[in-house]
């Protein structure tokens, strides 16, 4: 968005009313504070700050992101249980999860830790939808989740909560930040507890519970305007009992343990006035024990190190040229599974160039992945924005490739080296306007996906045989994303539409968990002093399955939240989640909260 | 729309400090003239005055472009100078303005000293209250060459800089320097570069009775949530 100057407008009428001023004459130069992912102007973009996050009191990702538009959750039962995100009709593992800017997930299976993500650390999340892997690389086909925790922010406050609600489900979480602008550090905890409840009826009756511990530290300190030295480290373990479909007995216990840690150290420096350059340093883990009856039965592990060397050059205020180099090892371990290879490099040279005229702005993007597993990929952007009588829009395109997972590359015996990266090219159109009551957008878009990897029987006459990965299937998605937002005082209402055709591109059947309908709608107020918000979802019917039998029925959810400060320190919130109590799936077996309550008591310093 | 605003602004932007510099005038006239016309101050201001072009005069600027220097070079030594000489060329330097020069020369036709005096009051009074309205006006002017850096948008980068130079009477703008730094060096450098392309201010040259200002200038660099 163009900088706007608010010119001090009743400036010469004061002159002639009153000869003597206050020395403010101050030059304000304004904008729009913008995603650090992604200009707004040139794509599709939602930003949701802690203090979103507080007032919904969700417990998950799903909870807080399931009415985003774009986005919808696949979770096998409950809280901790296989959660998916499948982002504008992309699979699972087209959507790059970051924590501060730390690449997350598994390398083997190819899944995102979704349900393990801790809430209350975090200060803020940018979701960008379409693909992004000209900036940031392999996976972000469907767009790119940033989370952003508060170990990177440079104000912070001291609080503590403690939380009880349904299925036994206990929440603890206290928070600290010192210091000042230049050098600051933070501590974050959390611990829960669940229950939890039947994920799969008849297989196994009891409740499958979950547990999650959470450590979150931060460090800044700021050398003299000359640069900044940042250390990040978000930690999660737990473990979490699940019902398994392929189970041999139905009494037999399935649980696992896990562990997720995303460590970085950030060093950004200011080689000149124009010059800003920031080294990335970091490390992730994403690492599960399974067991069966408390035996062992098979230990994953993925690590992954990163450098990234990201330049941005300021060559004029209406230019922003960032250049950089970026490489990531990732090492693969399991005890029950003795992959062909268990390390792969991927080297990664990156270009973009933003250019900003006084209604219109260009992105250039170019980024080049070199991987001595699955060999060049190079991948661009192009988005243009336009602003015109007070209608912003914005065209892209984009190409975004998914690297193939270890499991597909170098499973024992069958698994594929040849593997290419699934790949896709998105064209989209983005409209909307933001007033003072009303805002708006609509954005179309078209994403063709090839080289999709999919596991076939090696002989097809014998499903029963081995299978084998490869480069089979494309798909074609549209989609059509509709939101309406309107202020009325203390109140905001939106209303979202989310119109998708997800389809195999030879088959023309539709791709499997994607709604082609979800409608959202939410009020947020204030009611005799309380923060008060209902958030609904309705889901359409539509297909677990690859073949289009199997159908998942259509769902409406309900969440009410409220929220009481009650002097200056203390605030009570509750959250009634699925408040309709409709009994619903998002996959086909698999339970999911009923209507379930939750009541917090939150103390503040500094509030 | 912003065009049409602006020149409007200009406008009476304009008027008003046209309006309140002779209001300044006038006032200083009637409140002063019994005690500057005791002919050894008259003489001593005078010379005090004329003498203010000898102090540190601006490196970076252009000399020759300047008419302060012109002056500067017609007053070798202030002992030296007759008394009239040196009123006549503050009058000359000062009265620039014809509605000024017009409105004193009605009201006090015969003592030519007191209209000398009324217009040297003024300039002391430039470097006060009119300099205040100067900067206004320069304010509203420079406003629209002041842009926020799409880095330090992206990365959320906020801060006042203030900007220290000085005007000349011809309007040119030097000496230009960041006198307190908003903790970005590229806001700073930002706000610098503005200025710096900025350069000349033309309508100075009907604002300013005096040879140069010094001023600060603060610029916010201010996101808002959209």
């Amino acid at each position: 968005m163009k900088p706007i100057h608010s010119l001090v407008l009743s400036a010469p009428l004061a002159m002639l009313a009153l000869p003597v001023w206050a020395d403010d004459d101050t030059i304000i130069v304004t904008a729009t504070r913008t995603a650090q992912s992604i200009d707004e102007a040139l794509a599709s973009v939602t930003v949701i700050t802690s203090e979103q996050i507080e007032q919904r009191q969700a417990q998950s990702l799903e909870q807080l992101l399931r009415n985003e538009a774009g986005l919808h959750f696949v979770v096998n039962g409950g809280l901790g249980k296989q959660s998916s995100l499948l982002m504008r009709g992309t699979s699972e593992n087209h959507t790059l999860l970051l924590v501060d800017g730390v690449r997350m997930g598994s390398a083997t299976a190819g899944s995102l830790p979704i349900a393990h993500i801790p809430l209350h650390e975090i200060e803020r999340i940018e979701i960008a939808r379409g693909p992004r892997t000209s900036l940031y690389g392999s996976d972000a086909i469907g767009g790119v989740v940033h989370i952003f925790t508060k170990a990177s922010a440079d104000e912070g406050r001291s609080e503590a909560q403690i939380r009880y609600g349904s299925y036994n489900t206990s929440e603890y979480n206290a928070g600290m930040h010192w210091g000042t602008r230049d050098f600051n550090y933070s501590l974050q905890a959390s611990a829960l507890a669940t229950d939890g409840f039947d994920s799969i009826d008849g297989n196994n009756t009891d409740a499958d519970g979950y547990t999650r511990n959470t450590v979150n530290l931060g460090l800044n300190y700021r050398l003299n305007n000359k640069g900044k030295i940042s250390v990040s480290s978000m930690q999660a373990s737990g473990m979490n009992e699940y019902d398994n479909v392929y189970a041999a007995s139905n009494t037999d216990l399935y649980t696992n343990t896990y562990k997720l840690a995303a460590n970085s150290v950030k060093f950004d420096l200011q080689f000149s006035e124009t010059w800003q350059s920031r080294l990335n340093l970091s490390n992730s883990i994403d690492g599960y024990i399974d067991y069966i009856n408390g035996t062992d039965n098979g230990r994953f592990n993925t690590e992954r190190n990163q450098l990234t060397w990201q330049n941005d050059l300021s060559l004029s205020a209406r230019t922003l040229t960032t250049v950089g180099l970026d490489y990531l090892n990732e090492t693969v371990s399991s005890n029950t599974t003795t992959y062909t290879d268990t390390q792969r490099n991927n080297t990664a040279l990156f270009a973009q160039n933003q250019w900003k005229w006084k209604q219109s702005d260009l992105l250039i993007a170019l980024r080049s992945d070199l991987s001595d597993s699955y060999g060049t990929n190079t991948t661009g952007n192009l988005s243009y924005g336009l602003e015109h009588h007070g209608l912003r829009s914005f065209f892209a395109l984009g190409t975004a490739f998914h690297a193939p997972t270890f499991n597909d590359l170098y499973w024992p015996s069958v698994g594929n080296p040849d593997l290419k990266p699934e790949q896709s090219q998105n064209i989209e159109i983005g409209t909307g306007a933001k007033g003072a009551i009303t805002s708006w957008s609509l954005n179309i878009y078209q994403n063709n996906v090839t080289n999709l990897i999919a596991w076939a029987p090696v002989d097809p006459l014998d499903p029963a045989g081995p299978w084998q990965p490869s480069n089979i299937n494309s798909a074609s998605i549209q989609g059509i994303e509709w939101l309406l937002d309107a202020t009325f005082g203390n109140w905001t209402a939106g209303f979202g539409i989310d119109l998708l055709e997800a389809r195999d591109a030879s088959t023309k059947t539709l791709l499997p968990r994607r709604p082609q309908q979800m409608v959202k709608f939410s009020l947020d107020g204030r009611l005799f002093g309380t923060d008060v918000g209902a958030h609904i979802k309705h889901v359409g019917e539509h297909f677990d399955d690859v073949f289009n039998t199997t159908t998942i029925s259509a769902y409406t959810l309900v969440d009410l939240t409220l929220n009481k400060a009650i002097g200056k320190r203390w605030l009570v919130n509750a959250r009634i989640d699925n408040a309709l109590d409709v009994d619903y799936e998002t996959s086909a077996g698999y339970n999911n909260p009923r209507r379930s309550y939750s009541i917090g008591v939150k103390y503040e310093l500094d509030r | 729309m912003r065009h049409f605003s602006n020149s409007h602004l200009t406008l009476a932007g304009f008027i008003g400090i046209s309006l309140s510099l002779h209001g300044v005038l006038l006032l200083n006239t009637s409140s002063e003239t019994h005690e500057i016309s005791i002919p050894s101050h008259s003489g001593s201001l005078s010379v005090a005055l004329v003498q203010r072009p000898n102090q540190p005069t601006p490196t970076s600027g252009k000399p020759d472009a300047s008419p302060i220097e012109k002056s500067a070079e017609v007053v070798p030594s202030a002992a030296s100078v007759a008394k009239g000489e040196i009123s006549d060329k503050v009058e000359k330097f000062a009265q620039t303005e014809k509605p000024a020069k017009s409105e004193i020369d009605q009201r006090e036709q015969p003592a030519k000293t007191d209209a000398k005096q009324a217009t040297q009051a003024a300039q002391a009074a430039t470097s006060t209250r009119a300099s205040n309205e100067i900067k206004r006006e320069l304010t509203t002017r420079l406003q629209t060459h002041f842009e926020y850096p799409i880095l330090a948008v992206r990365r959320g980068w906020q801060g006042d800089v203030q900007l220290s130079f000085r005007v000349l009477s011809n309007g040119n703008l030097i000496n230009i320097r960041v006198a307190r730094s908003s903790g970005y060096a590229l806001l700073d450098h930002s706000a610098l570069e503005a200025l710096r392309r900025v350069n000349h201010v033309r309508e100075t040259i009907h604002w300013m009775h005096q040879d140069h200002l010094d001023l600060t200038l603060p610029v916010r660099y201010q996101l808002k949530e959209g």
